[in-house]
């Protein structure tokens, strides 16, 4: 068969994969501390060269994770927090530690500091932060006190750039290779303040559009290769 | 059938429910007492494509993989228990919490139930009540030939009685304290139950052990900023809107995808 119709499949196939991604960034254009991603596609060029290769023309795909900062935005509560530069916070699930930048963090039932999940935050010696009494202060450091009593210190860790990251969902993020060892990080925690999502509302708009005109060109590649596979079919063996 | 068109949808409803607390943070705009809520919303599962760090050759690796997104879920509507405005009223049985604490009021099945709002009425018998008839504990009696009830910022309650020039002592209000307020459960009419999140309540008198002091002829406004929620409920729309357009676009496409086939 043809196979540039393949290629032209290929094309809506990549395109279909777009909207995916950036469905998912619009969804959480309002989750604080999340991480937009994005997709680009390389041609292969050798199968341009050697069209008799019935190889898809868009197949390279480029997938990464922008890790720039959010907007901070001020809200009243004293355990939201955000950092200031780049780390991550540490939360204990049970698959072990993960990392975050999502600080809409909770009191738990014994006191304890947890993510919104339920999560403990890991402070500095690897436990947890418990907060008993009322009036809590984190200093830029991390540092927790509460009613001018230390009670811990909250951890934040960096990891090598570029992050090599797999998202796991609830905002946390795992070490794709779990061998990388986090270094400290030198990021401002901010207390009363949540970092807003990543998310550039009108360039996703405006990949949305290409995303979609580039499904329908392919699309109109495809069915005018049928149009021509129909008149090759039908019209050529007339007599 | 199409991933994104689940995805986008999931992020309509994070915003249906975004909206749907900025509304009642507005309704309750002047609602003495009321604290506001805020939803907080989390990325869902990803499904992996390609895994990061996977080998591409027998030397190298794949630098990023790729991880899809299904959208979004709310994970909490933390209500904020920052202080409201407080307000003068003029009215002696009007009483402010400045500080930490709650007014511990006693339900019809017994039960004990916590608010701040302490716009407070005499009943039928004299004794100290919510806006609801439910009395204050623990119980104050105003006698019937009291010309004026004054409070002290410790809760003791005076009063002056006809034909008296001394004021008389009828008790003294207590307020509870919780370690975790956030996680009390909001039941409406102003009250909140304490759950496993919030500990249980700890009652003091006003102005010790951290808590706060009470003002006579005062009341605490909603901690609501109506510009704030306006800001939300815009930043809510659009998203929704721009959600739609999502599934719209994916609409689109599989609509494309359809008429391939003559």
């Amino acid at each position: 068969m043809n196979s540039g119709m393949y290629s032209a499949l290929s094309g809506n196939l990549s395109a279909l994969r777009r909207l995916e991604v950036i469905s998912n960034n619009l969804a959480n254009a309002n989750t604080p501390g999340f991480k937009g991603d994005q997709i680009q596609f390389e041609s292969v060029l050798a199968a341009v060269k050697n069209p008799t290769q019935e190889t898809p023309v868009f197949s390279n795909e480029q997938f990464f994770t922008d890790y720039s900062q959010g907007s901070l935005q001020k809200s009243d509560n004293v355990l939201d927090l955000a950092l200031d530069g780049d780390g991550f916070f540490v939360v204990n699930t049970p698959q072990g530690p993960a990392y975050t930048r999502q600080g809409n963090f909770h009191r738990g039932a014994a006191g304890r500091l947890v993510n919104a999940d339920g999560y403990e935050v890991q402070g500095k010696n690897g436990g947890a932060i418990t907060l008993s009494g009322g009036r809590i202060d984190i200093g830029a450091n991390g540092a927790v006190t509460v009613d001018g009593v230390a009670a811990g210190s909250i951890a934040q860790v960096d990891f090598p750039k570029p992050y090599q990251f797999s998202k796991v969902g609830g905002g946390l993020l795992q070490p794709a290779n779990p061998q990388s060892a986090p270094t400290p990080a030198s990021a401002e925690v901010k207390q009363g303040y949540l970092e807003n999502s990543n998310v550039k509302v009108i360039v996703e708009m405006a990949r949305m559009i290409e995303a979609t005109r580039y499904f329908e060109s392919c699309a109109k590649a495809v069915r005018s290769y049928d149009e021509l596979t129909a008149k090759a079919a039908n019209d050529l063996g007339r007599v | 059938m199409i991933r994104s068109l689940w995805t986008a949808a999931s992020g309509m409803q994070a915003q249906q429910l975004n909206i749907d607390v900025v509304a009642n943070n507005l309704a309750n705009a002047s609602t003495t007492g009321f604290k506001k809520s805020r939803a907080d919303f989390q990325d869902l599962m990803y499904q992996t494509v390609k895994t990061t760090g996977a080998p591409s050759t027998n030397a190298t690796t794949t630098p990023t993989g790729i991880q899809v997104g299904l959208g979004v879920k709310p994970a909490a509507v933390t209500k904020i228990f920052s202080a409201g405005n407080i307000t003068q009223t003029g009215n002696e049985l009007d009483l402010a919490i400045q500080g930490d604490g709650f007014f511990q009021v006693q339900q019809s099945d017994g039960s004990i139930a916590y608010t701040r709002a302490g716009a407070l009425k005499k009943d039928g018998q004299g004794r100290l009540v919510t806006s609801d008839g439910s009395p204050i504990l623990p119980e104050i009696l105003i006698p019937s030939n009291a010309t004026r009830v004054s409070v002290g910022s410790d809760g003791t309650v005076s009063v002056q009685q006809a034909g008296q020039t001394a004021a008389t002592t009828v008790g003294t209000l207590q307020l509870a304290a919780f370690s975790n307020p956030s996680g009390l459960n909001a039941i409406g009419k102003n009250l909140f139950l304490p759950t496993d999140s919030s500990g249980a309540a700890t009652t003091g008198t006003a102005g010790r052990d951290g808590l706060g002091t009470l003002e006579q002829g005062y009341v605490e406004a909603s901690n609501v900023s109506i510009m704030e929620e306006m800001v939300s409920m815009i930043v809510g729309q659009r998203a929704y809107e721009i959600n739609s357009k999502a599934v719209q676009a994916s609409d689109d496409m599989l609509q494309q995808a359809a008429s391939l086939k003559r």
